[in-house]
């Protein structure tokens, strides 16, 4: 190689020197996001750290260790504030110390982690997150979804091998309640769980497409680690869960943390378990709530029964009284009836009688008027004649006188026969009369009687084109009376109809 | 059954009339009702007849005997 009068260094010299320089660098806190981390078998770390600018432009970057001995100490703190695992996308505020390696270059040494720095940018990302939720009114929306009573098609969002998920089914398995769970499987840690769990949203979503049916969906994290809730946090994710058409039901992570997912869930239960025991208490509130109905109609019916037992029991003596009461008035009304008739036949009977008594009375005395005028004239054709057989016989002496006397007599007697026979016809035409009224009267009694027979006769009023109607074999009189959706039937004059009731106007 | 009189038959007819009138009767009843209102109004008419013609049989016997008298 040929050689130069140019004044140089070796590479190693320059390194040597730059080393040097280095060395001479204070260490400074320095913020930065990790890109990536690596650790080896014996525990030390290695961060690739980049800074970005506002237009997500790379503007800085640089690697980093810490080593084994800090490492576990620092991770432990950073888990225990924040929350999360030192990972990719989180910006930290380190302690470092600029170090230069002849062989590797130049590199940072980190000492110290600020993890309060870290829980505040989480806290910052999650408002961020929360107020675009809220900003496109999208926050609320699983919320205002309605949750069956008993829900019990569950589609299930974890990750298979999660001692989450076993807890979760182990629960349900063994409540005593049948539940039909499907597992859509995701992984819910690393990198690519915020993609995962939207991805198995959206399988949930495709499967109701295609027919399956799903009361709610859980979304449950594995148990174990309080660390690596941040896809739970993420924008893409928290949108999905807040916007899924069913109610989801979460349960990520411990009880004291709150991802954005949890926020905006139909109902946040903390942990798998809680989501098993919030299902079990649904079922388990539903299945009391149907006891104590049963329990209820149970009482009821007892209760029920009961009364009637007693009801039937006081019936006979019920219609023993009630029948009593309607015999007793039955009887007192035909015994006044009977007292009616009887007085009134009695006052008949006195009347007859006594116009009877009048008028044999009346005839009796005409009779022996005319059989003493008989009797009288007799006596008197007797005298005459043996007054005119002695007048003869003593010389025919007032002859003439006699005969006038004779004539005088007859004329009288013919004067009260006659007088005698008019009072028979007089009383024989009172007789007729006094029958003709009686007749006559009740001639016009029962003539009422056929008129109003006749009137009230239906048929009389049904031939006029009247309709008589029926409902369980009374008639009604009223369309109060009238049942709807019974059948009726209209009597006419040459017929029946039968119909349904279907309204009244 | 002893044939009913015709004050008996008369005042079963008023009641028939009765009950008719305040609509006391069940459609199954009413038909035999006024069949039995009628019937009764028949018994009491002939009724009513019979003692008529009686009545004037009897007067015409005295009629007559009046007549004899004369």
């Amino acid at each position: 190689m040929p050689s130069t009068s140019i004044k140089h260094i070796s590479l190693s010299k320059l390194n040597e020197e730059i080393h040097k320089r280095v060395m001479r660098i204070p260490s400074f806190w320095v913020v930065a996001e990790i890109s990536s981390i690596k650790l080896d078998r014996k525990g030390n770390a290695y961060l690739d750290l980049v800074e970005t600018n506002q237009q997500q432009l790379r503007i800085a970057q640089a690697r980093a260790t810490i080593w084994q001995k800090e490492f576990a100490v620092i991770h432990h703190e950073f888990q225990e504030t924040t929350g999360r695992s030192l990972s990719e996308g989180l910006k930290i505020l380190f302690h470092a110390t600029v170090r230069f390696h002849a062989q590797y270059g130049l590199s940072l040494s980190i000492d110290d982690i600020h993890a309060s720095f870290t829980l505040g940018e989480i806290h910052k990302e999650k408002a961020w997150v929360i107020q675009q939720l809220k900003e496109k009114g999208e926050y609320p929306l699983n919320k205002q979804k309605v949750l069956t009573e008993v829900p019990q098609r569950i589609a299930v969002i974890s990750s298979k091998e999660a001692q989450g998920y076993y807890d979760f089914m182990s629960q349900i398995e063994h409540s005593g309640f049948h539940f039909d769970c499907q597992l859509f499987a995701a992984e819910v840690q690393g990198k690519h769980a915020g993609q995962a769990l939207r991805k198995q949203l959206i399988g949930v979503w495709k499967a109701m497409q295609e027919g399956e049916t799903f009361d709610a969906v859980v979304m449950i994290r594995g148990g174990g680690s309080k660390t690596d809730l941040s896809a739970f946090d993420e924008l893409m994710v928290a949108q999905a869960v807040a916007r899924f058409p069913i109610p989801v039901l979460s349960g990520i992570g411990h009880t004291n943390d709150l991802s954005v997912v949890d926020e905006v869930s139909f109902q946040n239960c903390d942990t798998p378990t809680g989501v098993a025991k919030f299902l079990i208490d649904r079922a388990l509130q539903f299945q009391t709530t149907i006891e104590h109905l049963f329990e209820s109609i149970l009482v009821q019916s007892k209760n029920l029964l009961t009364t009637e037992k007693q009801n039937t029991k006081q019936l006979p003596n019920k219609i023993r009284a009630l029948t009593d009461l309607f015999t007793n008035k039955e009887a007192n009304q035909l015994h006044q009836l009977r007292y009616r008739l009887d007085q009134q036949a009695h006052h008949f009977i006195v009347n007859e009688t006594a116009w009877l008594v009048h008028s044999k009375q009346m005839l009796s005395n005409t009779t022996q008027l005319t059989a003493k005028s008989r009797v009288d004239l007799a006596f008197l054709i007797k005298q005459v004649q043996s007054s005119t057989k002695q007048t003869l016989q003593q010389g025919g002496f007032e002859t003439n006188k006699l005969k006038a006397s004779l004539k005088s007599q007859l004329q009288i007697q013919s004067t009260l026969l006659t007088a005698e026979q008019r009072r028979l016809a007089d009383i024989s035409r009172d007789i007729r009369k006094n029958i003709v009224q009686i007749t006559l009267q009740e001639k016009q009694t029962l003539s009422f009687f056929q008129q109003k027979l006749q009137y009230l006769d239906p048929k009389h009023l049904l031939k006029k084109g009247f309709v008589m109607v029926e409902q369980d074999g009374k008639i009604i009189k009223s369309s109060d009376d009238i049942v709807i959706g019974k059948e009726i039937t209209s009597i006419f004059a040459d017929g029946k109809v039968s119909s349904k009731v279907i309204k009244k106007t | 059954m002893e044939e009913l009189s015709y004050a008996q038959a008369k005042a079963k007819l008023q009641v028939i009339l009765d009950q008719l009138e305040k609509g006391n009767v069940e459609i199954d009843e009413l038909s035999t009702k006024i069949e039995e209102a009628t019937r009764l109004y028949h018994l009491c008419q002939s009724k009513l007849q019979q003692a008529e013609q009686q009545v004037e049989n009897a007067l015409k016997g005295l009629d007559e005997d009046n007549q004899a008298e004369k």
